[in-house]
């Protein structure tokens, strides 16, 4: 009887497995489709033909399609992310509650152990739900030789007058498919681009007068490629022109697909192929577009010096040297600073250690300031220019930096995203930071999965100006 | 394709074994088998199966005259032809950029050549077959007079891509004659669903887990960093090749063949020789049957037997792959065997638990010098594991363990010989039969779920 059971039991299994498959074939959704959850285009069919078979595609795309055709996909990844949870195997808080709530600990944790009374009041004022104005924050701990915190203004940035946010829309990422039509990719609501405007704001106001605050947020390359391979002839949205509407005089927001649309059809290099990021050629041409639009005429491209690797392996091939197996590699276009750029590591303690710009060790995308390294970065551009920016941003940034030399005599970098800031010994916030280093303008560039709608990074944005 | 993905579970599986045990008759049975195993291979190299067809055929021809051949010297002349055409695709897809690279430095002077795409799977096949040409020439099996029974051997796709490297004589007898009862179809399968959540859950969180310990192959920052790193490294190499050979046996099983085991819990030996009687059985098998007997092997003294011994381990080096980290990897288990053998009574007059210790550490540092490809690496990783220029924890790796903190423990539970001795406490105790059977539903269901969340899963052993 037993027997009889394992036998059903595993005979059921494998009905399982091939009913699945046979209903995918059948009734999976043929078309690509955009997953919300996701923030990515699913899969449709693959193109069935002599060509496709022959070069592999179909057979990776059939199994992509099996993939992503499961009908209410979402609740099976939930599931698998639940397990993964349970068995803590995500690496990261991927939720704003859980962020909130790790801070939250991390912060009372360092109240309690380490502080002075005084202390633990700028913690809790810290602690305080982000506000529209920015909030002071938690003073820098004084040491006898820090003469820079005596030098900065005493008064807080004065908050401009807020335009009327109550009429902002909702807006899209779209993609508009070889058929005309237009796919809405991502979806934006009015509170979570409220949310930005106003941390934007924050951010202008925290700034000189002449300061700007401008705000990228690259597309991920799987919506890219679209383009490339003709599922898709063009993309666009109306976030950027909403956001510069509502927000105040000073701030901008570049429609990275407007700049790099032309381009990708016109099949350039833009984005890795085994690496998740974009290329430096695309960041570079987004910091163009914004300094064209400010009446800068910036430096073209080509007029760069590079150094060139031609066996770049990205994040798709998990830096695992055993799993590149039929993956060919990158081209990664490291730029070769004019002048000679000082980089450096900035800790709370105010010590620095060397951290070059362009940090050749690496032959990945590491190459880029040797990788996101916090709380802060600074870098002398050897450039003789008065002006400072603060560029705050996820990976993606990190290919951005080097095409702010030409323009400023200092860059600083950080990165708000959890486990980059080291919030345990945060020190001081971005808006005395800017005040102490004299910063002018603030680049914000954070990736789709990092924007506007990931809440929690919006929100810190504003909680640690 | 792969075992891990959702083409060969949803599509080619069902599909196969519902056409498979529709067919009454063996032949109609070997017929489906060989059209859905060159599918299965053309699905990742739709060209280069021809490669295989024509390797196949080659023997098979060179055989039968060798077979027809009057006299030794004859049959010498055919299996020598039969060698060398064998070796040739071999050598020539594998080896010749490794060769001229290495030539161009040398000689200083730039040879053109572009290294054509390896096909998956050549070395496995061409050591199979080569064995069905190397017994037919030594009389242990008799000449293969049909060609698909023959194209079946080597092509049967549970082995086909990944090994184990089956050997003629092993199956010779199941391709003209097979059946598959109602146990063999569960233990076969339980086998299957195991090997698949090894992969699936084992094996690629390993994987993640290796690329928070090294990330973008940076050094270990610490001591306990090269440790952790070193064993999550040697954990996800065995489960991806264990777990490949987990579900070949037990396809194998399903479709009426028993294949031999290929890995018998290495972690758990106590010394270099007992480490390579554990891992890869069929590989050491193989060298052991058709190059080292052949050369002699002990029986020539000692200069010619340390002599065959480094032959072997340099060959087995290679037979990874064409890359000087392969070759040092095999000579440093090639310097660790013949040191073992010089010291052997105190080694095991040494506590069980020391020998395994030893052993232990001397394994998790070969695994290093296979993961490395660049020496220099190598050197700082190793001497980051005994101090060398780290500190003694660094906070990525705190991170790590507390993360994973649940996990590991669970790996290495699974690299332990716990199967074994549940399967011994099962014999007369049907329910916990049937609670293995649970279980190996249970993972099977919940790898399905972490693929359709994952789909890219190929194995490390295919490139070889």
């Amino acid at each position: 009887m037993k027997r009889k059971l394992s036998f059903l039991l595993l005979y059921g299994s494998l009905v399982l497995f091939g009913g699945l498959g046979a209903l995918l074939l059948i009734f999976g959704e043929k078309a690509p489709h955009a997953s919300l959850a996701e923030n990515r285009m699913l899969a449709g069919f693959p193109a069935f033909s002599w060509a496709t078979v022959k070069d592999g595609s179909f057979m990776l795309g059939l199994e992509d399609y099996l993939s992503d055709a499961v009908p209410d996909r979402e609740v099976f990844v939930a599931g698998a992310d639940g397990i993964m949870d349970r068995l803590s195997l995500h690496r990261e808080a991927e939720t704003a509650a859980d962020a909130e709530a790790e801070l939250a600990a991390q912060l009372a944790a360092f109240a309690q152990e380490n502080q002075t009374q005084d202390d633990q009041q700028e913690m809790a004022a810290f602690r305080a739900t982000p506000s529209p104005v920015p909030t002071p924050a938690a003073t820098p701990e004084p040491t006898p030789d820090d003469q820079s915190t005596d030098a900065a203004p005493e008064a807080d940035p004065t908050p401009l007058p807020e335009k009327d946010l109550s009429g902002i829309p909702t807006c899209y990422f779209t993609m508009t498919q070889a058929d005309g039509f237009v796919n809405k990719v991502y979806t934006f609501s009015p509170e979570n681009i409220r949310r930005a405007v106003r941390m934007l704001n924050a951010y202008r106001a925290a700034l000189p007068e002449d300061g700007h605050v401008f705000f990228a947020q690259p597309p991920f390359p799987g919506l890219a490629f679209q383009l490339q391979d003709g599922t898709c002839t063009g993309w666009g949205g109306d976030l950027e022109d909403t956001i510069n509407e509502y927000s105040n005089d000073g701030v901008y927001m570049v429609s990275v697909q407007k700049v790099l649309e032309q381009h990708l059809l016109d099949g350039e290099y833009l984005y890795f192929k085994t690496d998740h990021h974009w290329t430096p050629r695309a960041a570079c041409y987004t910091l163009n577009a914004i300094l064209a639009a400010h009446g800068i005429d910036p430096k073209p491209y080509d007029s760069y010096a590079f150094h060139v690797n031609r066996s770049f392996y990205g994040s798709a091939s998990l830096g695992n040297p055993n799993i590149r197996n039929g993956m060919k590699p990158d081209t990664l276009e490291v730029l070769v600073p004019d002048t000679p750029v000082k980089g450096y590591r900035v800790f709370w303690d105010r010590s620095e250690v060397d951290a070059p710009l362009i940090n050749n060790n690496f032959g990945n995308y590491m190459v880029f300031l040797g990788g996101t390294q916090g709380p802060w970065r600074r870098f002398e551009t050897g450039v003789d220019m008065d002006r400072s920016c603060l560029l705050i941003g996820d990976s993606f940034s990190n290919c951005f930096v080097p095409f702010l030399v030409p323009y400023y005599g200092t860059v600083h970098s950080c990165d708000v995203r959890p486990g980059n800031f080291d919030e345990v010994n945060i020190r001081w916030s971005i808006s005395e930071y800017i005040r102490e280093n004299g910063i002018d303008d603030v680049y914000i560039v954070y990736s789709t999965a990092n924007g506007v709608n990931t809440v929690h990074i919006m929100e810190n944005l504003l909680r640690y100006l | 394709m792969v075992f891990s993905g959702l083409t060969f579970l949803l599509l080619f599986l069902p599909t196969l074994l519902i056409l498979y045990f529709l067919s009454r008759d063996l032949r109609w049975r070997n017929g489906v088998l060989v059209v859905f195993s060159l599918v299965f291979y053309a699905w990742g190299e739709p060209v280069m199966v021809l490669l295989l067809l024509a390797t196949t055929l080659f023997n098979y021809l060179v055989a039968l005259a060798m077979d027809r051949a009057a006299g030794p010297r004859g049959k010498k002349l055919w299996l020598i032809l039969a060698v060398a055409g064998s070796l040739a695709g071999l050598l020539y897809f594998k080896y010749t950029g490794f060769f001229l690279s290495n030539l161009s430095k040398l000689l200083g002077v730039e040879i053109a050549f572009t290294a054509p795409r390896l096909p998956i799977g050549i070395s496995f096949y061409t050591f199979q077959i080569l064995t069905y040409t190397v017994d037919v020439y030594r009389g242990k099996t008799s000449v293969q007079k049909n060609f698909v029974r023959l194209l079946l051997y080597v092509s049967c796709f549970p082995q086909l891509i990944a090994g184990p490297i089956v050997q003629y004589g092993d199956v010779a007898a199941a391709l003209e004659e097979r059946s598959t009862t109602a146990d063999d179809f569960i233990d076969g399968m339980r086998r299957f669903l195991l090997g698949l959540g090894k992969k699936v859950i084992l094996a690629n969180i390993c994987g993640s887990i290796l690329l928070e310990c090294l990330p973008d192959g940076a050094a270990p920052g610490s001591v306990v960093g090269a440790w952790v790193s070193a064993i999550v490294y040697s954990l996800h190499l065995y489960f991806d090749f264990s777990a490949y050979s987990d579900m070949a046996i037990g396809l194998g099983r399903i479709l009426g063949f028993t294949y031999k085991e290929n890995f018998n819990y290495p972690y758990f030996s106590v010394s270099p020789t007992d480490l390579w009687r554990r891992w890869h059985i069929s590989l050491g098998s193989f060298f052991r049957e058709y190059v080292y007997f052949p050369l002699g092997g002990s029986r020539k003294g000692k200069a010619r037997y340390y002599l065959n011994l480094l032959i072997v381990w340099a060959l087995t080096g290679l037979w990874h792959g064409a890359a000087w980290n392969y070759v040092l990897w095999g000579l440093y288990w090639y310097v660790l065997q013949i040191a073992h053998k010089s010291v052997e009574k105190p080694w095991a007059r040494m506590p069980l638990f020391l020998q395994w210790l030893f052993n232990f550490v001397l394994t998790i540092i070969g695994m290093m010098v296979f993961y490395y490809n660049d020496q220099s690496a190598l050197l700082v990783h190793v001497a980051a594991m005994f101090g060398g220029g780290v500190g003694w924890m660094d906070e990525g790796i705190l991170s790590v363990l507390r993360q994973y903190a649940l996990f590991l423990p669970i790996a290495c539970v699974g690299a332990a010989p716990i199967v074994p001795r549940l399967k011994k406490l099962a014999e007369n105790r049907p329910w916990l039969t049937l609670l293995g059977t649970v279980f190996a539903v249970a993972v099977g269901l919940l790898s399905l779920l972490f693929l359709i969340r994952q789909s890219y899963n190929p194995f490390i052993y295919f490139r070889f």
